[in-house]
């Protein structure tokens, strides 16, 4: 495990316990508590692996890919669902489809995700990165949902991808899809 | 004598600056003012009180373009993106470029053969589907793009799929041998189209579930038409004959039926069956003892014409349940007399008893009766015919 850099912030939860301490891309140290990190997959395989030795000292677990401002916006996430969210029994993998998809985005996350895309899809690499399977799941949702009020010319100028279809190949398409485009998006979106 | 005009909250603008009463409003007022204080204190205080905004209440902008971060998305995660689409997204999409084409025409595999089509659209979107939709047109052919080898499992969303005729569902669910259950998802159904379709589609698969579905049910259908002129409710609501009805609003998280549901004979069985699943679910009587000990108190509370009102509309009510229906019931453990024949209560009983004298009351006050301590939903009607 590697040592924090000398520059470090301290991020400090009241809760009793175990403290595990993080480093982000920058160097700057956060104390979690350990409910709050081991909702990451990630931590949690890593602490698992150590034998969980590493809360008495002075060893710090280093997030290399993760930015502070995302780590901060991140973690207040995973402190507000360490505080919120209820044992759920294991769904089959069907059922858990299905729930992702019929059932909506809760408020407080709706609120939390109300942020640019560009920031929306810089906390799903994150949670992707840290392995926080419900932030991500949320974010991928969100950007989905963005998806839907977009014309597909839209969305390549959006995300700089190249139409590749031939002539022929686009108009095909375009004539079995037609019944399924929308009115073009009002002005002046958020996303 | 002179008037003196400040601006002072609470104080009246012209005053007697002699006057005593004025003296000392003005030096309270005055220290309630911070020193620079002129004519508008009021705004200067707020602009200073205002909390200095911390760092993380900022907003949070991101040092990247889209571009940027989508290039630095894996395929799984754009996969999983992807994946969220219901079938006319996919379509749609699947313009994007080739290999948007590629990942989305397995739609079907991302989602272990569970299929999405979202109904909720705006309407100009819902007429071109209908339109698409129309006459010999076959739901395949629409979703074309997308490969359905594989399909188990459809799913519904939404509120357009109540089709007059079972043709529509046949067109939609009908392309398939793998195809094995069918889902409605946030839709709004009568009890009796639900039931309707259940067994329409149980012919066909395996399983039909009913997921944050708002059901209606027309059965408890308890109806005084106007024809019907009780002595008793004709003295107790006035002199005009009124019809009333009572149909219970349920939604049901989850619903499922499947093979057993088709054992069942008849019609009556298969309605007590679902009041049965509402009643397992706590649907009718969704409450805690508290509501049932101010039922309890409210029916003790009833006199004279009340009590006669209350079991008239009991024996009604119990007319039109057959002993099949009561036998489903769970039953409450609430007992009163102030019914047609002294009974233990069940669920059922306890909705619509709790009901009816709410809405009693609102007519004609009852003497004692507090409100309930959760508020039932207005789904007991009464109305004037004049």
């Amino acid at each position: 495990m590697s040592t924090a850099a000398s520059s470090s912030t301290s991020e400090t939860i009241a809760e009793p316990g175990l403290k595990i301490k993080v480093s982000t891309k920058e160097g700057e140290v956060f104390e979690l508590d350990e409910k709050v990190a081991k909702m990451s997959q990630v931590i949690r395989g890593i602490l698992e692996d150590l034998g969980e030795q590493n809360g008495g000292d002075d060893s710090v677990l280093p997030l290399t890919q993760v930015e502070t401002r995302i780590f901060r916006k991140i973690l207040v996430w995973l402190k507000y669902h360490a505080g919120h969210d209820k044992e759920e029994a294991p769904k089959a993998e069907e059922d858990e489809i299905i729930a992702r998809f019929c059932e909506e985005i809760p408020e407080w996350d709706q609120k939390f995700l109300n942020v640019d895309q560009a920031v929306i899809l810089e906390i799903m690499l994150a949670a992707d990165y840290l392995d926080i399977k419900k932030l991500r799941g949320l974010c991928c949702k969100t950007v989905a949902n963005i998806l839907k009020t977009k014309t597909v010319e839209q969305i390549r100028e959006m995300y700089g991808i190249e139409n590749d279809f031939t002539p022929e190949e686009e108009e095909e398409i375009r004539k079995q899809t037609a019944w399924c485009e929308d009115e073009p998006p009002r002005q002046g979106s958020n996303h | 004598m002179s008037l003196q005009w400040r601006s002072f909250p609470g104080i009246p603008a012209f005053f007697d600056e002699d006057d005593p009463l004025f003296q000392q409003l003005l030096k309270e007022a005055e220290t309630r003012l911070p020193p620079e204080a002129t004519s508008e204190p009021k705004a200067k205080k707020l602009k200073k009180s205002q909390p200095r905004r911390k760092k993380k209440d900022e907003p949070l902008f991101s040092l990247y373009t889209l571009d940027e971060l989508w290039r630095k998305s894996s395929i799984l995660l754009i996969k999983n993106i992807l994946s969220y689409l219901d079938l006319r997204n996919s379509c749609k999409l699947s313009r994007v470029s080739t290999s948007w084409k590629k990942i989305l025409e397995k739609t079907v595999i991302l989602n272990r053969g569970v299929v999405f089509l979202d109904w909720r659209i705006p309407a100009a979107g819902q007429r071109r589907m209908d339109a698409a939709l129309s006459g010999s047109s076959s739901w395949l052919k629409l979703f074309k793009p997308i490969n359905f080898q594989g399909i188990k499992h459809f799913v519904c969303l939404g509120p357009a799929l109540n089709f007059a005729i079972f043709e529509e569902y046949e067109k939609l669910f009908g392309f398939q041998q793998s195809l094995s259950k069918v889902t409605f998802c946030s839709d709004t159904f009568t009890d009796a189209k639900l039931l309707e379709i259940a067994s329409f589609l149980l012919t066909e698969f395996e399983q039909v579930t009913f997921v944050n579905c708002r059901i209606t049910t027309n059965d408890p259908e308890f109806h005084f038409d106007k024809q019907f002129r009780s002595a008793v409710w004709v003295d107790y609501q006035g002199n005009h004959p009124r019809s009333i009805k009572w149909d219970l609003e349920v939604v049901i998280p989850r619903l499922v039926f499947d093979e057993n549901f088709n054992k069942l004979r008849g019609e009556e069985e298969q309605q007590a069956w679902l009041y049965n699943r509402y009643d397992e679910m706590d649907l009718i009587f969704p409450y805690g003892k508290e509501q049932m000990d101010w039922l309890d108190h409210a029916l003790d509370c009833l006199s004279g014409g009340q009590i006669d009102a209350v079991k008239h509309a009991d024996k009604k009510f119990l007319e039109w349940r057959p002993d099949y229906y009561k036998s489903k019931m769970r039953n409450s453990g609430v007992r009163t007399e102030a019914t047609t024949a002294p009974r233990d209560l069940d669920m059922l009983d306890l909705a619509f008893l709790g009901r009816l004298l709410v809405k009693m009351n609102k007519a004609k006050k009852i003497r004692g009766l507090r409100p309930p301590p959760e508020p039932f939903p207005d789904d007991f009607n009464v109305r004037i015919d004049f």
